[in-house]
């Protein structure tokens, strides 16, 4: 038991020894080192760790090591690729831990930014091969660069994603989601974020950017019309489908049109959704829709009501309700069809189809072709249609109309029997008789008469104008009075209601209903000036039928504006904005007339003149934009924000880049090597680039070798292609210089430095010469010589005229 | 004790805490000690003002918006600046850094060959009116052609490998044909030069070599450099800016002042001599003048400028020149800008005749885009120091009594008011009107011979000869049409300078006439102009008689007219290269009068050829 005892004794000492050997090695260790790790390296912070990081037990360490744990995202592989920020040049090539500090404490920063100037703050990002501007270069940091790595926590800078979409897929109230749609710099700037770019860098008939291509209108509708709230993506399955799948709510679910493909009917190039004019039916469904049919709406037809079925072609099937017949025919269907009698689409129900040859024993010719069915066929209603029970081309007189025809009162049943009509009646139904035989009717019908039958009259019976009967109740051909449309006359003014007056032969011509002699060039009518004013027809106008200006027929009150109260009242795109006149900017031709330079307080020259209309208005309601330039042209970055809004204080509208009308007025009109310098050579420090002084020698003080005793302006001897060659010549300075003095350096006169005035004569520059030249040419002391001219010319010193005592003369070098 | 042992305790474990986790502003204190400071690159350390979008990115240490220094240097070193449609198609532009020259140093550069010939023809000038025996053959022309070439290196370097520092050079050699003075049998004192530069001969000019440190706040440049804000000074020395803030910057400079004028490093220290003693003796005033001054910069959105105080010093024979300065721009609105260039001497030679020496002021007015107004006076001295003008006067003779121009310094001012009106008409300004007024005067002056001596050795009083007051006014009007038939830029002006009171400034009436027409070549890849221009003048004195005691009356005494006919090409052939050519043909007739007899001389033909030829880099 003892001896158990103290083998666990002895155990207890040996382990309470270990512990205090190891806990004394780690005193020794924690002694040793250089400090604690980070907290992201406190796994390390261990003895037995230190050649994790450090090469052979050395304070050495090795990059690669760092690496072999730090190679999230491929770092060793990016900086041999040369890419990132650990791959620049200030950085490739550094020791880790010449930035990436560590034995610190365990919150000491593990990133490195205490190794920059400034922090983190003042970290230049161009390293990293984005250079960060304008508002980005503001940003703090950690607004991009959000993620944190899952087993330290630190922040992760590497492998930020640098298209705008990964910071500002939110931000922005476009809704746009695919990646390459998010480049925002195609709109937007870095500095400014709006105004956005006057030219955004899409196309929207480009499949890439958008997917619908803009056609006809929708070229001239703002953005913002489609894009509300400049929502770009649109809440759609299809945004380039028109109708219920796009933009146009469809007012046709449920019916027929719902099914069909809205283009059918609307096309973009049409003013508005209500112009259908491009459906044909005949040729999209082979039912010509004549026109009656033509004019009613479509839905009348294609009720709600039918659905997407389509309406049968039978007439009867829409207008079984409007059978008025009864069973009276019977024999034509049942119910009967409606075309035996009624033309289909006919513009009215007037039954001018039935072929009374074909369907009954009867042929109905001349007159009888013309009368009325109600003129033979008597009763009160459609279906009390009457029948005739014997043969109508036998018995004339079985018919009720002509049953007493020709009665007196000696002949109450009529003078003649049926079989006697022909005998002078050429045919059955032609009441005309020969009139070669009436002197009387050749007369007054003849072409020589007072109303001669021509046309249409040649044809019509006597009695269908002679209406009036005598006592006998037979045709009067008394009082009848040659105005058509006088009362009681022939010709009721049914469409024209009066409202063109009575005077019928001022459009229409005997016989002819056709309005072949009214002109709309002219003020109608003729005799009466300004009674209504002439509106000539031009260009589209001419091609419009009647009724699409006229459509109640009538033509005195139709108005004459375009728009106000006019036909175009529901095109105007402009919504009343730009007035009720638009024949001041649009022409019967569908071209645009309209002058930016004369009807508009802002003048197009230049590079305006090519631009389109929707570049600076974004609407056609032609909304008014600033008419300065800032207006539509933000400051670029290349002013860096020094030179405001005044954009044309420098730039004209010629081209952009054409500064140089600035420079082109007047005393400082820049040419020559000034066009090929930078303006900072003289506007340096980045002034104003509004004034230098004018003055030459502003910049070119220290060109200038005359000592600053000429003028300022260099300009006034000096081109502005070279200093050299100058224009100067000495004659305009008082001098006119020959020989040889006309090509001596300037400084040999005037060495003093002043330019301004120097003695002209020749002793002021030579006498020196002379005095230095003492007695050795022969014969003359020069010594005492001070009138070099007497013997000396200007050009040289020889030839001499040493034997004259005038010499040259003119005591000066000056001519 | 307790406390005291806490208290170093808590000390104790402070100090490592602070030398593991410095603070920001020491990071501002210790700008470069840090050998492993990742360098935040030349935009965040200098935050020019040049640095696109630097404004709203670049920041103090403390976080605020960095400083944006003023640009003094007369050169847009903006290592960052971006490409723009103004300077797409010319030459002279300043380069925009790669990512390859970002990492390095950005060297841009040109260099530029010019050659330039003018050679003249004529007759035999008639003998002079009641000349005795034979007369020599006389030629109206030169007898020599001006000739010469030149070549001129420009090279910035820039952000030198990445560094604060940048550098410029700016060098130039010309070759000139040098007449001499060769005659048959003499040789004169009097060497004769080419019409070329400063002094007709062959120079090597340094024009500018500097190193420049971009500091935060402090520029600091050594080598040849102009100061502009201070006078346009040429100094080989030491400049230092100092921006106190982004509107106001404090500039002092010191060094050698080299000889204005001198366009040749032979010349720019030649040896110095001082005015004329009594008796005509000249000492030596070394070789070299310091020159120093301080001022400051300004600059507000509408205003920008300069002023201070400048000290020439010779280092023996003339005393200091001492001078203010400053210049300036003022923008008034959008429609009016008022400038200003002075130099105020007020202590030195130059101050004794012309304590004003430069005033150029004026008023810029535009009311709108189609018409400009000027309005200007200019006030021009000599700013000669005088041992820098006696290098290179002879001595003066003692025993003649004549103004010797060799040997006399004499500072004239000249002062002219001036007035414009231009006017842009049709559209986009086609057409341009321009008419000026100017009126010109210089005061009356009286020369003095100097100093001489007579047999006795004595001083013998000074022969003056007065210049009266001279003034003239000129009337300029001009018309150009920009875009005429088939484009071409038509342009005629003319001016006339009249006369008033009894003498004209300059001694002569002139009229000039001059036409030109231009065009682009190749869509603006070139362009010529050619040009005709008539000209005619009348001397004050045509027509009098010469006497030596009058200077007026014998100075010039003949009416001249001039026809030149002639043109210039440029035309740039890649980005990188460009020619530039203009030939000129001149015909000058001078009508002189001799014994009031009016003499035609023969007419004199000159032919001007230049080209240029440069690249860039």
């Amino acid at each position: 038991m003892t001896r158990v005892v103290g083998r666990a004794l002895a155990l207890a000492a040996l382990l309470l020894l270990s512990l205090l050997v190891r806990a004394a090695l780690a005193d020794q260790f924690f002694g040793s080192s250089p400090g604690p790790l980070t907290r992201s390296h406190a796994t390390l912070d261990a003895q037995d760790h230190c050649n994790d990081c450090h090469v052979g037990d050395s304070k050495e360490l090795s990059n690669d090591k760092c690496l072999g744990c730090h190679d999230h995202q491929n770092l060793g592989a990016r900086i041999a690729g040369g890419k990132g920020f650990h791959a620049s040049a200030q950085v490739k090539g550094k020791k880790c831990e010449s930035c990436h500090h560590e034995h610190k404490g365990k919150d000491y920063d593990p990133m490195g930014w205490s190794s920059i100037k400034g922090g983190q703050k003042a970290f230049d990002h161009e390293l990293t091969g984005w250079q960060l501007k304008g508002k980005h270069a503001a940003t703090d940091c950690n607004d991009c660069h959000k993620a944190k790595s899952k087993e330290q926590g630190l922040r992760v800078f590497m492998g930020t994603d640098r298209g705008c979409g990964s910071c500002h897929a939110k931000d922005q109230p476009h809704k746009l989601v695919k990646k390459d749609l998010l480049a925002c710099e195609r709109c937007h700037g870095e500095s400014v974020w709006k105004p956005a770019k006057p030219a955004m860098q899409f196309n929207h008939d480009d499949r890439k950017d958008a997917t619908m291509p803009l056609l006809g209108r929708h070229k001239d509708v703002a953005c913002t019309k489609c894009h509300v709230k400049n929502v770009y993506k649109l809440p759609f399955a299809k945004p380039d489908s028109c109708g219920n799948a796009g933009c146009h709510q469809s007012p046709h679910s449920g019916h027929l049109f719902g099914a069909r493909p809205c283009e059918w009917c609307h096309s973009p190039t049409f003013k508005d959704l209500a112009n259908t004019q491009v459906f044909d039916h005949s040729e999209r469904t082979r039912f010509d829709l004549g026109p009656a049919h033509r004019k009613i709406k479509c839905e009348q037809c294609h009720t709600k009501a039918l659905g997407e079925v389509k309406p049968s072609r039978a007439c009867e099937q829409c207008h079984a309700k409007d059978n008025k017949h009864g069973d009276r025919f019977k024999e034509f269907g049942s119910p009967p069809r409606c075309e035996t009698c009624h033309p289909s689409g006919g513009p009215k129900w007037t039954p001018n189809n039935f072929n009374h040859g074909a369907h009954t024993k009867f042929k109905l010719e001349f007159k009888h072709a013309e009368v009325t069915c109600r003129a033979c066929h008597r009763g009160s209603s459609p279906s009390e249609f009457e029948r005739f029970a014997l043969n109508p081309n036998k018995d004339c007189k079985s018919c009720h109309a002509h049953a007493r025809v020709h009665a007196d009162d000696e002949h109450p049943d009529g003078k003649y029997k049926s079989a006697q009509c022909l005998q002078c009646h050429r045919n059955g139904g032609n009441i005309i008789v020969d009139t070669k035989r009436s002197a009387i009717i050749t007369e007054v019908h003849g072409p020589t008469g007072t109303f001669p039958l021509v046309k249409r009259h040649k044809d019509v019976p006597c009695a269908a104008c002679h209406t009036g009967r005598d006592k006998k109740g037979k045709t009067s051909f008394s009082e009848l009075k040659p105005n058509c449309n006088a009362a009681g006359q022939c010709h009721e003014d049914s469409l024209h209601k009066g409202t063109l007056g009575d005077k019928c032969l001022g459009c229409h011509s005997s016989g002819v209903w056709d309005a072949l002699k009214f002109d709309h060039d002219q003020p109608f009518p003729k005799d009466a000036k300004g009674q209504v004013a002439a509106f000539p027809l031009k260009g589209e106008h001419r091609k419009n039928k009647c009724e699409a200006c006229h459509p109640q027929r009538k033509f005195a009150e139709t108005p004459t504006t375009c728009a106000s109260d006019g036909c175009h009242k529901q095109d105007d795109a402009h919504r009343g904005r730009l007035g009720d006149k638009c024949e001041q900017c649009h022409v019967e031709t569908g071209d645009n007339i309209f002058n930016h330079n004369t009807m508009s307080a802002f003048k197009l020259d230049g590079k305006h003149l090519t631009v389109r209309c929707s570049d600076c208005h974004p609407s056609v309601t032609f909304k008014p934009r600033p008419t300065d330039c800032f207006g539509c042209h933000p400051e670029p970055a290349v002013h860096k924000g020094q030179y405001g809004t005044g954009c044309a204080q420098c730039h004209t509208t010629r081209t952009w880049g054409d500064v140089k009308p600035l420079h082109d007025v007047g005393d400082f009109s820049l040419r020559g090597m000034h066009d090929n310098i930078a303006c900072e050579r003289c506007h340096r420090d980045n002034r104003p680039l509004a004034g230098s002084g004018n003055l030459c020698i502003n910049c070119h003080r220290q060109d200038d070798i005359h000592n600053n005793s000429l003028s300022p302006r260099c300009g006034e001897c000096h081109t502005q292609w070279s200093f050299a060659p100058a224009r100067f010549d000495h004659s305009r300075a008082g001098c006119n210089l020959t020989g040889l003095h006309r090509t001596i350096a300037c400084f040999d006169c005037h060495k003093n430095g002043n330019f301004a005035g120097a003695s002209p004569l020749c002793v002021s520059c030579h006498r020196d010469d002379a005095f230095r030249q003492g007695t050795t040419f022969p014969g003359v002391d020069h010594k005492a010589q001070v009138a070099c001219a007497t013997c000396h010319n200007p050009n040289s010193w020889l030839p001499a005229n040493i034997n004259m005592t005038t010499g040259f003369k003119l005591e000066s070098v000056c001519r | 004790m307790t406390r005291i042992l806490v208290s170093l305790l808590v000390i104790g474990a402070a100090i490592p805490h602070a030398a593991a986790k410095p603070k920001a502003s020491d990071d501002a204190a210790d700008d470069d000690s840090d050998d492993r400071e990742v360098r935040p690159t030349r935009k965040a350390r200098a935050a020019r003002p040049d640095d696109d979008g630097a404004a709203s990115k670049a920041t103090d240490a403390a976080g605020g918006p960095a400083l944006q220094k003023q640009d003094l240097n007369g050169h847009d070193l903006g290592a960052s600046k971006q490409d723009n449609v103004f300077e797409r198609d010319r030459f002279f532009v300043d380069k925009i850094d790669s990512s390859k020259t970002a990492q390095g140093t950005l060297v841009q550069g040109s260099i530029t060959s010019t050659s330039f010939g003018y050679h003249e023809s004529g007759g035999t000038l008639a003998a002079p009116a009641n000349s005795m025996g034979a007369v020599g053959a006389v030629p109206s022309a030169s007898g020599f052609s001006r000739l010469f070439t030149d070549l001129r290196l420009q090279t910035d370097f820039r952000h030198i490998g990445t560094s604060r520092w940048d550098a410029r050079v700016d060098v130039r050699g010309r070759m000139v044909t040098e007449p001499g003075g060769t005659t048959d049998g003499f040789t004169p004192t009097t060497q004769a030069t080419s019409q070329s530069g400063f002094l007709g001969k062959n120079e090597l000019e340094i024009k500018e070599l500097w190193l420049v440190r971009n500091g935060v706040r402090s520029d600091v440049f050594f080598g040849r450099q102009f100061v502009p804000d201070l006078g346009g000074v040429k100094i080989d020395g030491l400049r230092v800016d100092y921006a106190s803030s982004a509107k106001f910057t404090l500039l002092g400079f010191g060094g050698l002042y080299p000889v204005r004028g001198s366009r040749s490093i032979d010349t720019d220290y030649t040896p110095l001599l001082s005015n004329p003693a009594a008796d005509g003796t000249r000492s030596s005033a070394g070789r070299f003048t310091t020159a120093g001054g301080f001022g400051a910069a300004y600059r507000t959105p509408d205003a920008y400028g300069s002023f201070g105080g400048v000290v020439l010093a010779p280092l023996s024979s003339e005393s200091p020149r001492i001078f203010g300065t400053s210049s300036g721009y003022w923008r008034y609105g959008t429609k009016l800008d008022f400038y200003h260039f002075v130099v105020l001497d007020v202590l030195g030679s130059n101050a004794v005749n012309a304590g004003l020496t430069n005033l150029s002021a004026g008023v810029n007015w535009k009311p709108d885009q189609r018409l400009r107004g000027t309005l200007s006076f200019n006030r021009v001295d000599t700013e000669t120091l005088n041992v820098q003008a006696q290098a290179f006067l002879s001595n003066p003779d003692p025993n003649a009594n004549v103004i010797q121009n060799e040997a006399y310094i004499q500072r004239i001012a000249t002062n002219e008011g001036r007035g414009s009106l231009s006017a842009g008409l049709g559209e986009l300004q086609r057409f341009e009107i321009t008419a000026a007024v100017a009126y010109r005067y210089r005061g009356a002056v009286t020369l003095t011979a100097p100093p001489q001596l007579d047999a006795t050795g004595k001083p013998v009083m000074a022969a003056t000869f007065p210049l009266p007051a001279a003034q003239s006014v000129e009337v300029y009007g001009g018309i150009t049409d920009r875009r005429s038939i088939k484009d071409l830029r038509l342009g005629v002006d003319g001016s006339r300078i009249l006369g008033v009171g009894s003498s004209t400034y300059q001694r002569t009436s002139s009229t000039t006439l001059r036409a030109s027409a231009a065009h682009d070549l190749a869509n603006g890849r070139g362009e010529w102009e050619g040009e005709v221009a008539y000209n005619s003048t009348r001397d004050d004195s045509a027509g009098k008689t010469c006497s030596t005691t009058d200077l007026v009356s014998c100075s010039g005494a003949a009416q001249s007219s001039i026809v030149s006919l002639g043109g210039n090409v440029y035309y740039r052939f890649t980005r990188d290269w460009f020619a530039m050519g203009s030939v000129f043909l001149n015909y000058t007739s001078i009508t002189h009068f001799d014994m009031m007899t009016s003499v035609a001389d023969p007419a004199v033909i000159g032919l001007t050829g230049f080209l240029r030829i440069a690249y860039r880099f």
